[in-house]
């Protein structure tokens, strides 16, 4: 650069100082009445963004104004033609180098060198040139990775980690260690939970070492720390898991807690003993607190110290974390959320599909209910006339008749009889049928039905035994039906199967289902006509032209069971029912 | 000596029939009243022994007669002979002697008619009475 012989007396006429044109802090520059500029200083040039080890001379003040926007040109005009000195300052703009600045700005004209020989000066507002943008630019990007790793996760662990690595990686805010308590809203206390950083001086030396040979982004960290150093992680993360912290009013801990409000601890503090607790346990009084806090709730408190660098922590570093913190309560609120939510999620799908059984329930119990009141209904006005021809038919046999007649007349009595024994049963069943359903304990239902058997049999339950009962068996559903179903298979068996043999009797729990089994005892000599016994009355092929049998049978798979027979050669055959057992947490 | 006087009341003709013809063979005076209605017309003009009542009637309900037909003769039997047995369980239906559910088998029916007539009943209402 062309550097003119500037006269002392000018340079102290700006400055007030002696000294070379290098030393000040102001920039200085030259235009010719071209408005070219034939000089300028270092600073000048660092100002004006343009490259110093490139010659200045002849770069017009329109081609820098041009970049600048901030009407120089017109400016230094305005002295050339009036000889009044051009001040101006806090002028926003962006320099050639594309920097941000805020400069104060003068020029006048000179009479001592030629004509429209402009002199100037040129500053930053704030003296030398500052890097407070670069630091907000620094402090953007860290909030904005940490935000972005936040983002990506509902997992309340990872958030965690994600908090704590910000705080502690030196592309974060760098600090030694980060601690994260929780608040337990019961005990009112700050309780350890996680904690990132090295827990010796010669672990931060191996791990920041091996970081520093192995670079990596903030946003490389913040996915990856946790699947590295989880051993070093862990033993940090003891040091503060079994540390549980009242929270009192009176305590530093409790008032940052309770006004929202950053602390830093510093040595020379009246600390009180919740605080000194803490302060012990992590080996230093020096260091920064800052409360977790959404929407007014307290959600825990973050602790960061510098314990092996023992760099001071500055206010700005500590705001800068206090946004983190903040972040991270609202990312703990809404995984909180997203658990609370999933997990209602699961209840609603839980209580739906329950709805859905029941609805399928009613559905069947009002069929049923209908069911039985038609039954009902039909076989009252069905007896009437029963009673009307049977009754004649027995009156008739009364007299003196020839034979084949009073053969046909009991042949009618004995048919009525029938069909009036069928009536009994169905209208038995569909009085049941409107019961409603409710726990039935199958424990007590069958000995009660073997009662019943034991008052209308003449010979009471003798060959019939009742073994092996567990002790609760509860299933869901009518009580008479059930008891009236059990009754026509013991009724069954005991009139038409038994003896010879004997009839057991067991009831048992397995796979969620309660099962009865009634078990023909014979002699080998026997069995093959007991089971053929069975298997005429309970067979799946003669079932169904039974009434007794039939209803029976619906009964049961209305209450989602099943009922079969097990006839294995050279085995007791068996007549088995299964029905599902009620689960208690439908209440 | 007179016969026992029993009167029938059942809406059925049919029925009325049957049981008339079979208790007249017994050996029993026998009236019939084919409703609630008439059977107090005939109460009020002839004392019975025994009164057979049917429930589902269509002029007056078997219940509702009964309470009135009690009033009138305190001293007459009262036996519901009905085809519904759900009436058993109603409180009014104690103002019976006895109830029977309706039957071809007649002898049932004998049988309780003999046994009510030697003053034993088995209706809950009667338990403690000999």
């Amino acid at each position: 650069m062309t550097e003119l012989a500037f006269q002392p007396a000018l340079i102290s006429g700006f400055t007030g100082q002696a000294g070379t044109l290098d030393d000040l802090s102001i920039g200085l520059f030259v235009l010719d009445q071209n408005q070219c500029l034939t000089w300028c200083s270092p600073v000048a040039a660092s100002i004006f963004g343009i490259d110093e080890n490139l010659p200045a001379e002849g770069i017009p003040l329109s081609h820098v104004e041009g970049v600048m926007g901030i009407g120089l040109s017109d400016a230094v005009r305005t002295v050339a033609q009036s000889n009044e000195p051009y001040v101006r300052q806090g002028i926003q703009c962006t320099n050639l180098a594309g920097r941000y600045l805020e400069i104060d700005f003068s020029c006048r004209l000179s009479d001592d060198v030629g004509n429209n020989t402009i002199y100037g000066a040129i500053r930053e507002s704030y003296g030398a040139p500052d890097n407070s943008l670069y630091e907000l630019q620094d402090e953007l990007r860290i909030l904005a990775e940490v935000a972005s790793a936040l983002s990506s996760t509902q997992e309340i662990g990872q958030v965690l980690r994600v908090i704590l690595t910000g705080a502690t990686a030196s592309q974060g805010l760098g600090f030694n260690r980060a601690f994260l308590f929780l608040y337990d809203d019961d005990q009112n206390s700050l309780n350890g939970h996680l904690a990132v950083g090295p827990s010796s001086p010669e672990q931060a030396a191996f791990i920041w070492n091996h970081l520093e040979a192995s670079p990596m982004s903030l946003a490389e960290l913040l996915v990856d720390a946790p699947k590295d150093n989880g051993s070093v992680r862990d033993s940090i993360t003891r040091l503060i898991s079994d540390l549980e912290l009242p929270l009192e009013n009176s305590s530093l801990l409790g008032q940052s807690c309770l006004t929202g409000q950053w602390t830093i601890l510093t040595g020379d503090m009246d600390l009180d003993e919740a605080t000194i607790r803490l302060t012990r346990r992590l080996g230093t009084t020096n260091m920064a607190l800052v409360p977790m806090v959404s929407k007014g709730h307290l959600r825990g408190l973050l602790a960061a110290d510098n314990l092996f660098t023992s760099r001071p922590i500055s206010d700005e570093q500590v705001r800068l974390l206090q946004v983190l913190a903040n972040q991270a309560a609202v990312a703990m609120e809404r995984a909180r959320l997203y658990d609370a939510m999933v997990e209602r999620t699961q209840q609603l799908e839980k209580a739906n599909a329950l709805l859905a059984e029941s609805q399928d329930q009613i559905i069947k119990f009002e069929k049923m209910s209908v069911i039985g009141e038609l039954t009902s209904a039909v076989a009252h006005e069905l007896r009437n006339p029963l009673t009307v021809v049977g009754g004649f038919a027995n009156v008739l046999l009364n007299g003196n008749l020839p034979d084949d007649q009073r053969e046909y007349l009991n042949i009618i009595a004995s048919e009525i009889k029938r069909a009036e024994s069928v009536l009994d049963h169905v209208l038995d069943f569909s009085r049941a049928s409107r019961q409603e359903n409710q726990v039935v304990d199958l424990v007590r239902l069958v000995p009660r039905c073997l009662e019943l058997l034991s008052s209308r049999r003449r010979e009471g339950n003798q060959n019939i035994e009742l073994t092996n009962m567990v002790p609760a068996a509860e299933i869901y559903g009518n009580e008479d039906q059930l008891a009236h179903a059990v009754y026509q298979m013991l009724w069954l068996i005991a009139d038409e199967i038994i003896p010879p043999g004997k009839l057991k009797i067991s009831l048992c729990s397995l796979d969620g289902r309660a099962e009865i089994r009634f078990e023909i005892e014979t002699s080998t000599r026997d069995r093959a006509m007991t089971t053929r016994k069975l298997e005429q009355i309970f067979g799946a092929e003669t079932a169904t032209r039974r009434l007794t049998v039939m209803v029976a049978g619906e009964t049961v798979r209305y209450h989602s069971g099943i009922m079969r027979l097990e006839t294995v050669p050279g085995l007791t055959p068996k007549l088995i029912v299964k029905l599902p057992l009620y689960r208690r947490e439908h209440e | 000596m007179s016969k026992t006087r029993i009167l029938i009341v059942d809406d059925e003709k049919a029925l009325r029939l049957l049981y008339a013809t079979d208790l007249t063979a017994s050996g029993y005076q026998v009236d019939v009243a084919a409703g609630a209605a008439e059977a107090l017309d005939k109460v009020d003009n002839k004392k019975y022994d025994l009164i057979i009542l049917d429930i589902e009637m269509p002029d007056m309900s078997g219940m509702e007669a009964l309470e009135l037909l009690r009033k009138k003769s305190p001293d007459t039997k009262l036996l519901i002979n009905s085809a519904y047995s759900i009436y058993k369980s109603d409180f009014q239906s104690w103002l019976a002697d006895d109830y029977l559910v309706k039957t071809s088998d007649l002898s049932i029916l004998k049988d309780t008619i003999e046994r009510l007539l030697k003053c034993q009943s088995t209706h809950p209402s009667n338990t403690n009475k000999s």
